[in-house]
């Protein structure tokens, strides 16, 4: 047997397969980077974030908005500066704000931030807020709270009853409430849209995915069914820059742009290493 | 005629409640026991019905006619007390993996498999979660509430983030090494994919800053052509998917309501 | 030393997740130890947090409360019925648990049907949009009405391109599938480039985490 010699590998093959190791400090560079040295760059507010804005403008003071947190820390990034800013926004406009979740570590989270901006603004639990705790299966609480909202959520997280609060003054079924945002990791909104937002025409419902799902709600924004999408991290800088606030992803979009970045570059390095090997190859 | 049973089945005052709550028991659990022994060819049907009636109950409640004066129908007042079973099922659902994790790792402490220590943390954590949470809950000890902190708040939170971050670097890889023109397909979304991750991020909107915001010219800017895709083709083409997925969900709700769905989960014999 | 020890009490969570977080992200060198250990007690904690909620915020205001509280003691039989759940864990009697499951999937696919109605009708009927579109001054709004064709052709092309129903033998149908198959492309791409903005902003938080809130080396 003669011995096979080894093929000599191009440069343009190399350019193809990069180590992965070189590739995860790449990328590390350029998520720390803009940590130390800051790039703040002017950003543009997209129709979808600022039309979910305007909706919440257009409440008159005192009116009731549903917030729902469906998220847990593994999408902590972008549904916390979310939940955050709209909650922010809710309780600067001086709105009566009802919070829940459907998911278990949502529910904790959801209590923890809201308890925190509560404070910024001097939101009283009870009389100006309240959080309805965790339920684990949509459907029959959403059809439930179309029809009773009293009755749906009698007791809050700590056990209390909520019939009694002030937040919760003349606050009977889903024709009282003015708005509902949910933020999510989840489809779930296709149930809101499905057996609730229907029941009441004048239901202003916003919608805060995490930016992965955000192109599937267009279809839903288009045809009125949701009123404005804060879509992601990007949504939230928005958001923030609307209510006069930095949170995490304002300081996050340095980072975020140098790593879209650095992507492009490594798959247009890698398309021409591909198309350069092919055409002399053929 | 109605009235004793109804009457049986509402609130009872504290004095006589811990009997009706053991008769509730003691009942159920006899129902349990004749369940047990059922024949297997009644198995099916009964699994059937209890599907077919809870999903009548909402099915009519949607097609039953309204009454204009009250805004309801014969089942809307139960609306409420269903959520309520609802939530209570569901939540049961929660722990159901629960016995198999003690289980397994229950016998890998038991008889010192390789990575033993690693079940013995696994059950530690458990049980201390659900010491302190509870604590937390139900009790006024500050430290307490400080180790619940720690432990969901510092931990459970953090991994449950840097979980889902790992993501990131196989997604760069991945990109990387999979993302190759071969095709119209592939151009089209390479294009695609690009123009979007160019109107995400302030880097991308400075490139095209220098357009003006008004007139024709605009639509040039490249956040502008982000929203034009995401909103035009892009909501199109989704909503033309959503209508066969709509309709297919449709069809599978309706299998299974009545029991007809097929597969290995339906078809094996119990 | 002190100071140190200080700063970890004073911030026990902080630390302790920047523990976990670094212990966790090991595996982006290769698979280790460290790394099994943290992610055992990863699903300990989240296992334990189930039970937490499951007493404190299912079993306590759905079963205890009205029980004990309001002498509703029907609720004793839901609470059976959920028991049957747990007979999943059994070899021969597995299919008790099909119970419940069956009347939680009969409670979902009750719903479907006004789900589809309200989801899906106004999709419908906001599909067809007009091509003669008019500005509040009467003038013919020529880019609004490009857009609205453009929609359409989009729409039908994809749909026409899920036509599995019958051979598409028609050249109008092969080549209307064609442009489907590629307009679905941009709407992929699209939400590949969304994907990329998740998955950093994930990567972002972990170092936001760990440089600020626990180094304290950025604000």
């Amino acid at each position: 047997m003669t011995p096979q010699t080894p093929k000599q590998v191009t440069f343009w093959e190399r350019l193809q397969a990069i180590d992965r190791r070189i590739l995860y400090v790449l990328l590390l560079a350029v998520i720390i980077f803009p940590l130390f040295v800051p790039i703040r760059l002017p950003m543009v507010t997209m129709p979808s974030t600022l039309k979910l804005y305007q909706a919440i403008e257009s409440i008159p003071e005192g009116g009731f908005v549903i917030v729902s947190a469906t998220w847990s820390g593994g999408t902590r990034a972008e549904n916390m500066p979310q939940t955050e800013a709209i909650l922010r926004h809710l309780m600067k406009r001086r709105l009566r704000v009802a919070v829940f979740s459907f998911d278990q570590q949502g529910s904790q989270f959801s209590y923890n931030i809201a308890s925190r901006v509560a404070k910024d603004f001097g939101y009283e639990y009870g009389k100006d807020w309240v959080h309805w705790g965790f339920r684990p299966v949509v459907g029959v609480v959403m059809k439930s709270l179309v029809r009773d909202i009293p009755g749906t959520f009698a007791t809050d997280r700590n056990g209390k009853p909520t019939k009694d609060m002030p937040v919760m003054r003349g606050i009977k079924d889903i024709k009282n409430v003015d708005a509902i945002v949910e933020i999510a990791a989840s489809g779930i909104y296709m149930d809101w849209i499905g057996l609730v937002v229907g029941a009441n025409p004048k239901l202003k419902f916003g919608f805060c995915p995490t930016a992965v799902m955000a192109p599937e709600t267009y279809p839903y924004m288009d045809s009125g069914q949701i009123v404005g999408i804060m879509e992601g991290m990007r949504g939230a800088a928005e958001y923030e820059k609307l209510v006069n606030t930095i949170g995490l992803a304002t300081k996050g979009m340095g980072s975020i742009s140098l790593a879209h970045v650095l992507i492009m570059l490594l798959i247009i390095i890698g398309n021409i290493g591909y198309i350069v090997t092919r055409v002399r190859g053929s | 005629m109605l009235e004793p049973i109804v009457r049986f089945f509402s609130a009872q005052p504290p004095a006589v409640l811990p009997y009706y709550v053991a008769g509730a028991v003691v009942f159920s659990v006899l129902l349990i026991f004749v369940l047990i022994n059922l024949p297997s060819r009644m198995r099916k049907p009964l699994i059937a019905l209890v599907t077919f009636l809870a999903g009548l109950f909402y099915a009519a409640e949607f097609f039953l006619p309204i009454d204009k004066t009250t805004q309801k129908n014969v089942l809307t007042d139960y609306l409420v007390p269903a959520s309520k079973l609802g939530s209570l099922l569901g939540g049961m659902t929660l722990t159901l993996g629960i016995l198999s994790l003690l289980r397994v790792h229950g016998r890998n402490i038991a008889r010192l498999r390789a990575g033993w220590y690693n079940s013995l943390a696994l059950l530690v954590a458990m049980v201390a979660m659900v010491v302190f949470g509870l604590m937390d809950s139900y009790s006024a000890n500050a430290t307490a509430k400080k180790v619940f902190n720690v432990l969901f708040e510092g931990m459970l939170i953090n991994m449950d983030a840097t979980m889902f971050s790992l993501i990131a670097f196989y997604i760069v890889s991945a990109s990387y090494r999979a993302f190759r023109i071969r095709s119209i397909e592939a151009t089209i979304l390479m294009i695609t994919a690009f123009l979007v991750m160019l109107g995400q991020v302030p880097v991308g909107n400075a490139l095209t800053a220098w357009l003006p915001t008004e007139g024709w010219l605009a639509s040039l800017r490249v956040e502008n052509i982000k929203q034009w895709i995401l909103s035009q083709v892009n909501a199109a083409a989704l909503r033309a998917i959503a209508f066969g997925l709509g309709v297919g969900g449709l069809a599978i709700s309706l299998r299974i309501w009545l029991s007809l769905e097929r597969g290995a989960y339906f078809e094996k014999e119990i | 030393m002190e100071a140190l020890w200080q700063d970890i009490l004073s911030r026990p969570a902080i630390y302790a997740g920047a523990i976990c977080t670094i212990g966790l992200m090991t595996l982006i060198y290769r698979e280790n130890a460290v790394y099994r250990f943290f992610e055992h007690v990863f699903i300990g904690l989240a296992a334990g947090f189930s039970i937490v909620v499951l007493i404190k915020e299912i079993l306590d205001p759905f079963l205890y409360q009205p029980v004990f509280k309001k002498g509703e003691w029907y609720w004793t039989f839901a609470f059976m019925f959920g028991l049957l759940f747990y007979f999943i864990h059994s070899r021969k009697y597995n299919w008790l648990s099909r119970l419940p499951i069956g009347f939680l999937m009969g409670f979902s696919a009750g719903q479907a049907f006004q789900g589809f109605a309200n989801t899906y009708l106004p999709q419908l009927a906001k599909s067809f949009r007009p091509l003669y579109v008019t500005r509040t001054d009467g003038s013919f709004d020529v880019p609004q009405a490009v857009n609205n064709l453009i929609f359409m052709i989009v729409l039908v092309t994809v749909m026409s391109y899920f036509f599995f129903s019958f051979e598409q033998r028609s050249k109008v149908i092969r080549n209307s599938a064609q442009f489907g198959r590629w307009v679905m492309m941009v709407a992929f791409g699209a939400i590949f480039g969304t994907t990329i903005m998740a998955r950093m902003a994930l990567l972002f938080d972990r170092m936001f985490f760990l440089f600020s809130d626990w180094l304290r080396w950025v604000q």
